[in-house]
């Protein structure tokens, strides 16, 4: 999708785990030095921009670099011994921010063969791709529209609710799904009472916990939830196995077909 | 450090919110008691002290409250609080310290299915430097003693190839950005070690069996 784009996404070579959500709990160390020898690579590599498709990778990648620039003096570098430059210099973004910025939204708009009109959706961003502002850097933390204008420029119907960056329960996930359950199956009830057809999300995570449980939270009717780029590689004209439709637990490819925007045999 | 107080109130012991200052940086004496953290809390329905009271047991030494609660554990890190509190103060910042110092302290964690999730999460990256859910759940399985909860879930993400197998270790390719040989960039420390010895298990992490090249 993002080659479709003309963005190329270059996967770095001996990248490794940011220590996500267990890491700054555990062992705030850890959770410094795992993104930072990540940003070290890229900026050996020559890269000036490392974009990340979930959220907390790119939460935790900022906050390693917003310790660093608190850092006062600045630290011993942790890979010490020839490894290389700190990591501040390389500026990392979320898969979405990136887009935005580096193709844009008309050009976005203008390479969308197939716009998806008549689908309405709600964007849901979750916690971290926005918070805390002071380390993401997000304009409007309790409302962010990047999604909504990427979804727009691929005709999607952006419908508004209040839920944009409530919390499904993250990594509660694997230690108390009774929370999970009750705060995404709130989610998916809120998306459903805006008359959304589907819901956007940019977070795999979030995407596991809304698409995947949906199944255990006694839903009237399930509700798909689509991470964004599924919607624009389908926008983009590219073949559907792009879209990785069939990945979904709860199958959007019946709402796809009644809107017309499926064919009805691939 | 107990601060005496006019009337014969019993004094303020604030060890702890020292201790908060000296390891976050944050001045737990900022907070009014706003409730806007709580306010905006997802799980507060969840929880057995709601933050701010826990602010409110910081600032009057309560430690047994502050350290014993439910709260810092079941706090899903979602940063509303941080990102509302009209003070600036990094609230979910402090419930990470709390649940730290408990340990620290010899505490036993309030919710133990998170610190288990934990350490067996950061064993996964220690092992192979990235994650490895089915290695994670089948650990948080057989330590949690619940056997059987979300089995459906993880057969339908199998059968839709959500997770894989195989952890899928970080080797280091010949490529434009190879770099020397580095030290892991976390301490190796004996958790690391909890697991049977193993060559290919323990064997440290850039020198995986698989990839090595």
């Amino acid at each position: 999708m993002c080659a479709a784009l003309g963005l190329k996404l270059i996967e770095l070579s001996g990248w490794v785990c940011c220590g996500s959500s267990a890491a700054h709990r555990a062992d705030p160390e850890a959770a410094f030095r795992l993104p930072l020898a990540n940003l070290a690579l890229a900026e050996q590599g020559g890269f000036r921009e490392m974009t990340m498709p979930c959220a907390a990778c790119f939460n935790r990648h900022k906050a390693a670099q917003h310790r660093l620039r608190q850092a006062d003096p600045p630290p011993a570098r942790p890979e010490a011994a020839g490894a290389g430059a700190p990591g501040g210099a390389v500026q990392v973004s979320a898969l979405g921010e990136a887009l935005l910025r580096r193709v844009g939204a008309r050009e976005v708009a203008a390479r969308a063969k197939r716009p998806l009109a008549g689908l309405r959706a709600v964007c849901y961003y979750g916690c971290l791709l926005t918070r805390p502002a002071h380390v993401t850097g997000a304009e409007h933390p309790e409302n962010p529209t990047e999604l909504d204008a990427l979804m727009r420029a691929i005709g999607v119907e952006v419908v508004d609710w209040s839920y944009k960056t409530a919390c499904c329960g993250a990594a509660h996930s694997l230690t108390r799904p009774d929370i999970v359950l009750k705060l995404s199956g709130e989610l998916i009830r809120q998306a459903q009472a805006a008359g959304a057809d589907l819901i956007v999300v940019a977070c795999p995570l979030c995407h596991t916990n809304l698409d995947a449980r949906q199944f255990q939270m006694k839903l009237e009717s399930p509700l798909p939830v689509l991470y964004f780029t599924q919607l624009m590689a389908l926008a983009l004209g590219l073949p559907q196995k792009a879209a990785a439709l069939d990945k979904n637990l709860v199958d959007p490819r019946p709402l796809l077909r009644a809107k017309g925007l499926l064919e009805l045999y691939p | 450090m107990a601060e005496a107080l006019p009337g014969g109130q019993p004094p303020i012991h604030s060890d702890l919110a020292r201790r908060v200052q000296a390891e976050t940086g944050q001045n737990v004496f900022l907070c009014y008691q706003c409730v806007r953290c709580t306010s905006g809390c997802p799980v507060a329905e969840f929880l057995d002290w709601q933050p701010n009271q826990i602010m409110r047991a910081l600032q009057l030494g309560q430690d047994d409250i502050a350290l014993g609660a439910q709260t810092p554990w079941l706090c899903a890190a979602c940063q509303t609080c941080t990102t509302r509190c009209p003070q600036g103060l990094d609230v979910a910042g402090i419930m990470e310290f709390l649940a730290r110092e408990a340990r620290a302290r010899g505490l036993r964690p309030r919710v133990p299915e998170v610190e288990i999730f934990n350490q067996a999460f950061m064993r996964e990256v220690r092992l192979w430097r990235r994650a490895y859910e089915l290695g994670l759940m089948a650990e948080m399985k057989l330590r949690t003693g619940d056997l059987t909860g979300d089995l459906d879930l993880g057969l339908k993400m199998i059968l839709k190839q959500k997770l894989a197998f195989r952890p899928r270790p970080c080797g280091r390719r010949a490529g434009p950005n190879r770099s020397p040989a580095r030290p892991a960039p976390w301490p190796t420390t004996r958790a690391a070690r909890c697991i049977p010895r193993r060559r290919s298990l323990t064997s440290p992490p850039g020198r995986c069996a698989r990839r090595s090249a």
